[in-house]
C-alpha cells in the first residue's frame, strides 16, 4: 500500500486487519524479516519548511534523500551526519527516503564530531499502531517541552510508529576537507594514533581504519575540513602530532577526498562480496581486542576513531558468540533471511530493558501490527 | 499553580515510612523534622512552595535502590533533586513525597581521555565535571548559567543547555550512558562508552523525562579537548530587527560561532548599572564568539564583522586581550543578578525560529505595557532560545499572578511562531498547564505511555510536565 | 524572595536589614558551590541557602530557636566564600550575624555548650589567658582521653606543643619607617595570635618599615570581637570593637592613620564591618571611618611600591577564604 497523505495513512492503519512491513525507499532492509504486507510511504514526499537561516529543514518523511541533500547544497548547507547509503552494501536499489534515514538512525564518519543522525532530528510527526497522528519536537533547536519521543522514534525502525514528517537541524557546508593517511597500522596503533588525532583541538571531522588501501596494505584516514587557511594549519600541527605513528600523506583533492570518505562511510569495502556484515558499536580502544577475537578469516573496517567496527565473516557466523561480552552493541547488517531468522539482528538486551522496550511496543503498537518482530530476538516475543 | 491533593493515608504513616527509611540510611541521611524539611519546600522557583513528608540524602546507587524499593512499596512518590537550582519548580514536592536528594553522590569514578569519556555520580556540579578534566586541557561542554551549582543529574533531568550548544549541543548531545535506578528498585545501565543504543534510544527518552523515569546515579559523559582559544565581539545595533537579520546573515555565511548572544535595551541598561561592563546604551546588542588558533579566529571574524558592517552597527568591538573578552561577557553573566537587584523576575524559557525575534520581541514590548509589567530579554539567538525576564514584586499582592498571566501569554506567543514552552529549563510545574497549548491530547497520550512502562504505579515525581487533569486517573490508580 | 514580616516587625532595624537581605535572594543556590559544609555533608540545611531559608522562618515567625535551627546555623564557618560567589550580592554575613544574635537571644543551649563557650569566649581573645591556656593544655594532654567532650579533646589534640614566647613588637608603640616616610598605619596585633604565632606580625611589621610605613601598636587595642561575634554575644562583641574604634580613633585623630593593616582575614572582615554593626550608635561615625581605613596586609602591598624581585624566588600565595 502507498498513502498518499498522512490522514490516508493514518486511515490504512486504523482501519488495518493484519500486519504490515513498513518501508521508505526499501533500501536499508536490516532486521529480522517481517512477513507482512508492505506500507510505503513513499509517496508523503516534498520539503514543507526551509529556512536556511535558522538552519532547519522540515520535509515528509518519503522525501528522496538526494532531493534534500540538493536543496540544501543550493544554500552552502548539509546534513551534518552525513547518513550512509545502503544500497552498495546491501545490494539494493530504489531510492533512500529522509524517513527510511530517521527510522534507522542513519549517520556516517561524521557521527564522531557532530552526533548521530538522532542528535540532528529536531522534530517527528508519526501514526501509532492505532492510526492516531502523534508529534513530538518541533522545528526549533532547543527544545525540552514534554517527553524526547523524536530519540525513541530514531533507530526505532517503525515498530512505534510510521513517520510521516521529521525536522532536521542542517549545518553549513565546510569550505574545504583534506585527509591525512598513515600507511602500515595495526589495527591497535591505528587506534591509538586516532585518539591521538581526536584528543587534539584540531577538530578532526572523520577518523577511520582501513585493512587495504589502495596499495593493499592497512590505512589509517583522519579528516579535517573548514576554511583553507584553518585546514591547511591543522594539517600542519596534525601531521607534527602524529609524525611518530608512521609515514604521512596528504590528500587534498576535492574528488579524492570525497571519495575516500564516501568509501568509508558505505563500506565499500565490504560491497559485493558474499560474507555477512556486523556493525559494531564499542569503546574506541577496545576496537583492537575486539577485532582480534574475531573468526580467523573475518576483516574488519574501523570507523569512528575505533568505536564502530564493520565486521565481515563468514555467511551465518554468530559473531557475538565468538567475541564473547564487550561495552557496546552488535548489528547484523547483511545476512540471508535465514540467518536473520536465526541470529538476533540487534543487540540482545538485559531483560529490564527488554521488558521496557517490549512495554514500549505494547503501547505504542497495542495489536503488533508495525515491522512485528523486526527488533526481536528469534524465538522472542513478536515485539 | 493547583498541586494535587496529598494522601491522607500517606501522611498518617509517616512515623512507619520515616522508620523504614532509617533502616536502609545513615541517620543524618534522613531528614523529617518539620523545622528541616522546610530547606526542601522548593528549588530555584520560589514562587510554590510545600515541604515534603521527608527528604532523604542517599550516598550510593544501593542506598537510592532501597529508598525507592521502600517507597514502592509504601506508595510514596518520590521527587528527585539535584542542587535543587531547577526554575521550573522541577525538584517542588507534595506533602505526601519524599525528596531524594543525590548532592552526596558526588564523586568521579573514571576519566578516559583515550575515549574522550568521564564517568561521574550525578550529584556532581557540572562545573566540577569540566573541573575534573581540565588541567589535561579538556572540557564537558553543556554549561547552563548554573553551572557552578546545578548538578548533573539535574542536567539529565531536563536535558539541560547553555550559551554554547549552538556548537556543542545539549546534554542529550553530550550523554554517552546512565546508570538508573527504576521506581521499583531495579538498577538498569544506559549507554557507556559507545555510541548510539543497540535497540531502542531509552537514553534519548531517560535525558530530559525530568525525574518521572527513574532516578539516574551515575552518567557517562563526552569530553572535548579544549580549542585552542576564543576570542568575542560585541555588536551594537539600533533595532532589534537590524540585530535579527545580523544573526540570520552570519548563520547563512557558513561560519558557525560557539555563541551568539542577545540582549536587548532594558537588559542592557540593567546589566551595565549592575556590572560596568562598558555596554553601549543601544537598542539591541550581540555578543558573537568563534573558537580556534588565533589565525583561524582571525579568519572567522572576518567574516563575521564584515557582515556586522553591512548592518550599520552602533557599536563593534572586537576583544584584544583575555581581559577585555571577560569584560564583554560580564554584562550577559551578570544580566539575572542585575535584574535581581531591580525587583524579584520571573525567567522564561521559550525557542522560537530565529527568523521571529523581531516579531515576538515588538509582541512581547506591547504585552509589557499591556501588563504594566517591565520585562527585559536575554537570548541565545544562535538557537531562538529566548530568555525574557519579567519583573514583579513578589511581596505586593496579586503581581505574581500577573506576572504569570503575562509569562504565559510570552510562551502562547512563541508556540504560534512555530517555537516551544522551553528550550532547556523544562516544564516542571511552571508550565505544566500550557502543555495543552503545544500538543494535542493525543501528542500528550504517547509522552504518557513510556511513563507508564518506566513506572507504572506513576510515583515518580507526578505532578510535574503534564497538566493534572490527564495524569489523574493515572496518578490516582 | 517573597518575605513576610507584619509592619510591626520591620520597625526593628534588625529585622529591617534582614528583610532586605532576604528580599533580594533568588533561591538561586549557587551559593551552595562554594560552601565548604555543603561540600562535605550535602545537606540543603547546610548551605547557605538552606540557613536563610531557615533564618527567615526563625524571623518570619518570631519564635525562639530551635536545636535544628541552631545546629545548622552553628555549623556556617563564617566564611563567607557564598558571598564571592551570590550573582545578586545578598549579604549573608549580616543575615547570620543576626540570627546568631537572635539565637543567644532567644536559646538557651545545653550546659555543655554553654559552659564550652563560655570558656572559649573568656580564653581566646585574651592572650595572655589562652598563653596560660596552651601551657594547660600541654600538661593536660596525656589525659585528654578523660575529657567528657570530644570538641574540648580535639581542641587539646590541635594545641601546639611549642608555644612562642611573648614578643614584645606587639607591646603598644611606634615603629619608624625605614627610608622616608609614605604612609602611616596602624597594625592591628590580634589575639590568639599573639599566643599562637608570633612570627606573623613581627614579619608584617618588618615588611612594612621595609617599604616605608610607620607602623603604630595602639593604645587600648585588642581582640577585633569576632570570635564572640559569631557567638551571637553582641554585647561583648561590640564592647571589643568599640575599645578598637576609640583606640585607633585617637591615633587618627592624632599624628592620622592612612590605614588600620590587618594580617588575619577573619578579623578583617569584621573590622571592616564596623560601621554596619555601629550604624545606630553614638559610635556609628568613627566606626565607620575605622572600617574606611581597614584593609587587608596584601591590599595595603598593592598600594606600596613594591620593589621588583631581585631573587628569582617562586612563592606560592594561599588567599584566605574570609
Amino acid at each position: 500500500m502507498r498513502p498518499e497523505s498522512e490522514a490516508e495513512l493514518a486511515e490504512i492503519i486504523a482501519s488495518a486487519t493484519g500486519p504490515f512491513a513498513v518501508q521508505g525507499g526499501g533500501t536499508r532492509p536490516v532486521g529480522r524479516p517481517v512477513e507482512a504486507a508492505t506500507l510505503s510511504v513513499a509517496g508523503l514526499s516534498g520539503i514543507e519548511l526551509y529556512e536556511p537561516g535558522a538552519l532547519t529543514i522540515v520535509a515528509k518523511a518519503g522525501t528522496p534523500l538526494a532531493e534534500i541533500e540538493r536543496v540544501l547544497a543550493a544554500e552552502g548547507q548539509r546534513l551534518a551526519f552525513e547518513p550512509m547509503d545502503h544500497r552498495g552494501l546491501l545490494g539494493t536499489e530504489g531510492e533512500p527516503t529522509i524517513g527510511g534515514v530517521v527510522a534507522a538512525n542513519v549517520s556516517g564518519p561524521r557521527r564522531i564530531q557532530v552526533g548521530a543522525c538522532r542528535d540532528h532530528l529536531l522534530g517527528v510527526r508519526f501514526v501509532d499502531g492505532r492510526g492516531t497522528v502523534i508529534k513530538n519536537g518541533g522545528r526549533v533547536m532547543k527544545n525540552v517541552t514534554g517527553y524526547d519521543l523524536v530519540k525513541l522514534l530514531a533507530g526505532s525502525y517503525g515498530t512505534l510508529g510510521v513517520l510521516t514528517e521529521v525536522a532536521l537541524k542542517v549545518l553549513p557546508r565546510t569550505d574545504v576537507a583534506a585527509t591525512l593517511i598513515i600507511h602500515g597500522l595495526t589495527p591497535a596503533k591505528a587506534v591509538a594514533a586516532m585518539a591521538q588525532a581526536l584528543g587534539s583541538p584540531f577538530e578532526v571531522s572523520a577518523a577511520a581504519h582501513l585493512p587495504e588501501g589502495t596499495d593493499g596494505g592497512p590505512v589509517t584516514l583522519v579528516r579535517i575540513e573548514g576554511f583553507e587557511a584553518s585546514v591547511a594549519y591543522r594539517l600542519d600541527r596534525l601531521s607534527d602530532l602524529l609524525r611518530g605513528s608512521g609515514e604521512i600523506e596528504r590528500v587534498t583533492d576535492p574528488d579524492a577526498v570525497a571519495k575516500l570518505w564516501s568509501g568509508v562511510r558505505d563500506v565499500a569495502q565490504f560491497q559485493g562480496r558474499p560474507e555477512d556484515v556486523w556493525r559494531l558499536s564499542v569503546k574506541p580502544s577496545d576496537a583492537p581486542d575486539i577485532v582480534a577475537k574475531m573468526p580467523e578469516k573475518a576483516q574488519a573496517v574501523l570507523d569512528w576513531g575505533g568505536g564502530l567496527i564493520w565486521a565481515a565473516c563468514a555467511p551465518g557466523t554468530d559473531l557475538r558468540a565468538t567475541i564473547g561480552p564487550f561495552d557496546g552493541h552488535a548489528t547484523l547488517i547483511r545476512a540471508s533471511k535465514q540467518t536473520r531468522s536465526a541470529v538476533p539482528v540487534f543487540q540482545p538486551e538485559p531483560a529490564p530493558l527488554a521488558a521496557i522496550s517490549a512495554g514500549l511496543r505494547a503501547k505504542f503498537d497495542p495489536r503488533g501490527i508495525l515491522n512485528p518482530g523486526l527488533m526481536a530476538e528469534p524465538g522472542g516475543m513478536s515485539r | 499553580m493547583q498541586m494535587p491533593i496529598p494522601n491522607p493515608e500517606i501522611i498518617a504513616k509517616k512515623a512507619r515510612i520515616v522508620e523504614r527509611l532509617q533502616s536502609v540510611l545513615p541517620e543524618d541521611a534522613v531528614i523529617h523534622d518539620p523545622v528541616e524539611t522546610r530547606a526542601y519546600e522548593c528549588d530555584g522557583l520560589t514562587a510554590y512552595k510545600c515541604p515534603p513528608l521527608a527528604a532523604v540524602l542517599p550516598s550510593s546507587t544501593a542506598e537510592v535502590a532501597a529508598v525507592l524499593r521502600i517507597c514502592r512499596e509504601e506508595g510514596v512518590p518520590v521527587v528527585p533533586r539535584g542542587s535543587g537550582t531547577s526554575l521550573a519548580g522541577g525538584a517542588l514536592p507534595t506533602a505526601d513525597s519524599v525528596i531524594l536528594g543525590v548532592a552526596r553522590l558526588n564523586a568521579v569514578l573514571e576519566t578516559d581521555y583515550a575515549n574522550r569519556f568521564i564517568r561521574v555520580q550525578t550529584g556532581r556540579t557540572n562545573f566540577s565535571v569540566t573541573g575534573a578534566v581540565e588541567e589535561n586541557d579538556f572540557f564537558y561542554a553543556p554549561d547552563p548559567s548554573s553551572q557552578l551549582a546545578c548538578a548533573i543529574a539535574g542536567n539529565i533531568g531536563m536535558n539541560s543547555g547553555g550559551a554554547h550548544c549552538l556548537k556543542y549541543g545539549v546534554t542529550t548531545n553530550n550523554l554517552m550512558g546512565v546508570t538508573m535506578v527504576l521506581m521499583d528498585g531495579t538498577v538498569v545501565e544506559l549507554g557507556g562508552a559507545h555510541l548510539d543504543a543497540g535497540g531502542l534510544d531509552l537514553l534519548g527518552v531517560v535525558c530530559g523525562s525530568e525525574g518521572q523515569l527513574g532516578v539516574v546515579t551515575e552518567a557517562t559523559l563526552r569530553i572535548l579537548r579544549k580549542p585552542e582559544g576564543a576570542r568575542p565581539v560585541l555588536m551594537g545595533f539600533n533595532s532589534n530587527e537590524v540585530a535579527g537579520a545580523c544573526v540570520s546573515d552570519i548563520i547563512k555565511a557558513g561560519v558557525l560561532p560557539v555563541a551568539i548572544e542577545f540582549m536587548d535595551r532594558p537588559c542592557i541598561e540593567a546589566s551595565e548599572a549592575f556590572a560596568h561592563a562598558g555596554y553601549p546604551l543601544c537598542e539591541a546588542l550581540l555578543i558573537v564568539e568563534v573558537e580556534g588558533s588565533p589565525a583561524e579566529i582571525d579568519e572567522q571574524l572576518g567574516v563575521i564583522l564584515q557582515i556586522a558592517r553591512s548592518h550599520d552597527p552602533v557599536e563593534l568591538r572586537e576583544s584584544q586581550s583575555p581581559e577585555e573578552s571577560a569584560k564583554i561577557w560580564l554584562g550577559r553573566k551578570s544580566a539575572f543578578g542585575a535584574m535581581g537587584q531591580i525587583n524579584d523576575y520571573m525567567c522564561l524559557d521559550g525557542t522560537i525560529p530565529v527568523s521571529a525575534l523581531p516579531l515576538v520581541l515588538r509582541r512581547i514590548g506591547e504585552m509589557s505595557k499591556h501588563f504594566g509589567l517591565d520585562v527585559a530579554n536575554v537570548f541565545h539567538a544562535g538557537d531562538g532560545n529566548m530568555h525574557p525576564l519579567i519583573l514583579f514584586d513578589a511581596n505586593k499582592p496579586g503581581d505574581l499572578e500577573l506576572c504569570e498571566d503575562f509569562g504565559a501569554e510570552i510562551l502562547k506567543l512563541c508556540v504560534e511562531v512555530g517555537g516551544c514552552l522551553t528550550g532547556e529549563h523544562g516544564v516542571g510545574i511552571e508550565k505544566r498547564d500550557l502543555m495543552t497549548s503545544q500538543f494535542t491530547a493525543a501528542d500528550m497520550e504517547a509522552q504518557l505511555w513510556v511513563k507508564d512502562v518506566f513506572d507504572p504505579a506513576w510515583l515518580l515525581n507526578p505532578a510535574k510536565v503534564f497538566p493534572l487533569a490527564i495524569t489523574e486517573t493515572r496518578r490516582a490508580a | 524572595m517573597k518575605t513576610e514580616f507584619t509592619p510591626e516587625q520591620l520597625k526593628d532595624p534588625a529585622i529591617q536589614r534582614s528583610n532586605e537581605i532576604l528580599r533580594s535572594c533568588v533561591h538561586c543556590g549557587f551559593c551552595t558551590a562554594t560552601c565548604p559544609t555543603y561540600q562535605v555533608l550535602g545537606d540543603e540545611l547546610d548551605s547557605p541557602r538552606g540557613r536563610i531559608y531557615l533564618i527567615k522562618e526563625m524571623l518570619e515567625n518570631g519564635r525562639p530557636a530551635d536545636a535544628k535551627t541552631v545546629k545548622h546555623i552553628d555549623r556556617c564557618l563564617s566564611c563567607l566564600a557564598c558571598m564571592t560567589t551570590c550573582p545578586s550580592g545578598v549579604h549573608y554575613m549580616h543575615l547570620v550575624d543576626h540570627a546568631r544574635a537572635y539565637i543567644e537571644k532567644t536559646y538557651k543551649r545545653p550546659l555543655t555548650d554553654r559552659m564550652l563557650r563560655w570558656t572559649l569566649a573568656g580564653i581566646l581573645p585574651y592572650p595572655k589567658r589562652f598563653r596560660w591556656a596552651l601551657l594547660g593544655a600541654n600538661l593536660g594532654r596525656p589525659f585528654r582521653g578523660l575529657m567528657p567532650d570530644p570538641r574540648l579533646r580535639a581542641m587539646l589534640e590541635m594545641a601546639p606543643k611549642q608555644i612562642p614566647p611573648v614578643s614584645r613588637n606587639d607591646d603598644p608603640q611606634v615603629f619608624a619607617a625605614q627610608g622616608p616616610r609614605k604612609m602611616r598605619v596602624a597594625l592591628m596585633t590580634g589575639c590568639a595570635q599573639r599566643a599562637l604565632n608570633t612570627d606573623i606580625n613581627d614579619a608584617t611589621i618588618r615588611l612594612l618599615r621595609r617599604l616605608g610605613c610607620e607602623v603604630v601598636i595602639a593604645r587600648g587595642m585588642g581582640c577585633c570581637g569576632a570570635l564572640v561575634h559569631h557567638m551571637g554575644k553582641e554585647a561583648e562583641s561590640h564592647k571589643a570593637a568599640a575599645a578598637n574604634i576609640r583606640a585607633w580613633m585617637a591615633e587618627a585623630q592624632g599624628e592620622g592613620l592612612d590605614a588600620i593593616v590587618i594580617n588575619t582575614s577573619g578579623c578583617g572582615t569584621t573590622v571592616k564591618d564596623y560601621g554596619h554593626m555601629f550604624r545606630n550608635d553614638p559610635l556609628a561615625a568613627d566606626a565607620a571611618q575605622v572600617s574606611r581605613l581597614a584593609m587587608d596586609v596584601s591590599e595595603v602591598l598593592m598600594k606600596l611600591d613594591l620593589p621588583a624581585a631581585v631573587i628569582g624566588l617562586s612563592v606560592a600565595y594561599h588567599a584566605a577564604c574570609s
